[in-house]
């Protein structure tokens, strides 16, 4: 039969009882939840997995220069826990220069300074000699730039998410013998 | 008059544009009992849903936990492949005398990940050994060489990992090469 709305003989539609309307909230609230939980979570997981990529790329990138420079390079001119100095193999002075304030590490020559390395929360530089002692690979360290041969140097890069670093750190140590220096 | 049935206009739009099945059910007065356009999903359909969202939830987790133990083991690849190489350029500084003497260059040695952490953790922990062997070839100068070889061992998880690392050294070769 047609319902019309203007019969008074019609009975009204029914609607939602409180406990129905209890039970979809609850229901919603539930799958919302979830969803956000999902959500934050492979939000997480793709930032984490981002950042460690671009960490590891950088960090590759920077190693590997810090490497060739120092290999090539004619002589240490100073060194600091912050800061390397050398002689490079066309006579100009090359630097690299890490800023605990901004988290960066720094390569300057010729008046041309380039970032390597940022979020840079340890780094270090340390000289060494030349001459291996018996039954160990550690290597004396001096403080003397003229009587260095081997740069040891550790960095560990971070990035976070949400207040966490985790899975979002790059470790890296080397140690680099200047192929020219002697003594 | 339209202004008098909106229904039946609607009904009657409805059938015009072919969509006879969109036509608004009419409620019984004992309830919705007979109306069978206004069923829910069926317990089948909803198992079938229930089974795609979870397949894809599982898929989309093992991928996160794929990800990050590939991850993992990359970082913990790189890592091994630094200690290596910082041994093997320590060989440079050996001069022939000690590299033939027995026991001057140590055979075995332990690292860890992350050797200049604050605290204890230090991550995991890289053990290796050095071996110093004749050069497998026999020439006129083979006795002037010998063959050194880097290995490095840890573990990822449960799986057993190794990396090896191997190069010639000669008497009066780059270690006496003072610029």
């Amino acid at each position: 039969m047609d319902c019309r709305t203007t019969s008074s003989k019609c009975r009204p539609r029914a609607g939602f009882a409180l406990i129905e309307a209890l039970f979809a909230i609850g229901i919603t609230g539930l799958v919302l939840a979830a969803l956000a939980s999902v959500s934050t979570l492979s939000g997480r997981s793709f930032a984490a997995l981002g950042n460690y990529v671009e960490l590891d790329d950088k960090n590759r990138i920077a190693i590997d220069t810090l490497t060739r420079d120092i290999r090539g390079a004619n002589r240490v001119t100073a060194c600091t826990t912050n800061s390397l100095t050398l002689e490079d193999s066309d006579g100009a002075a090359l630097t690299y220069s890490y800023s605990p304030t901004t988290m960066t590490l720094s390569r300057s020559k010729s008046g041309v300074s380039t970032v390597l390395l940022r979020d840079c929360e340890r780094f270090s530089f340390e000289m060494c000699l030349r001459t291996p002692q018996s039954g160990t690979y550690d290597l004396p360290v001096t403080t003397d730039p003229s009587l260095c041969k081997v740069i040891n140097v550790s960095w560990l890069c971070s990035r976070t998410i949400l207040g966490l670093r985790q899975n979002t750190e790059s470790v890296q140590t080397a140690r680099i013998v200047i192929r020219k220096q002697g003594s | 008059m339209f202004c008098g049935r909106p229904r039946a206009v609607a009904d009657a739009l409805l059938e015009a544009m072919g969509l006879e099945n969109m036509k608004l059910q009419t409620l019984t007065p004992s309830g919705l009992s007979g109306s069978a356009g206004a069923a829910g999903f069926s317990l089948l359909e909803v198992t079938v849903g229930m089974g795609v969202i979870g397949m894809t939830a599982a898929a989309l987790f093992s991928g996160f936990t794929s990800g990050f133990f590939n991850m993992q083991m990359a970082r913990e690849n790189l890592r091994a492949t630094q200690i290596m190489l910082e041994k093997t350029e320590t060989i440079r500084l050996y001069n022939w005398s000690q590299i033939t003497s027995n026991g001057f260059i140590p055979a075995t040695f332990t690292e860890a990940y992350d050797p200049h952490a604050s605290g204890t953790n230090h991550g995991i922990v890289y053990t290796g050994t050095v071996s110093i062997a004749n050069v497998p070839f026999t020439n006129s100068y083979s006795a002037n060489m010998r063959l050194i070889t880097v290995r490095v061992s840890w573990r990822t998880g449960e799986l057993d990992r190794s990396r090896e690392f191997s190069t010639f050294v000669s008497r009066d070769g780059l270690q006496d090469y003072i610029f």
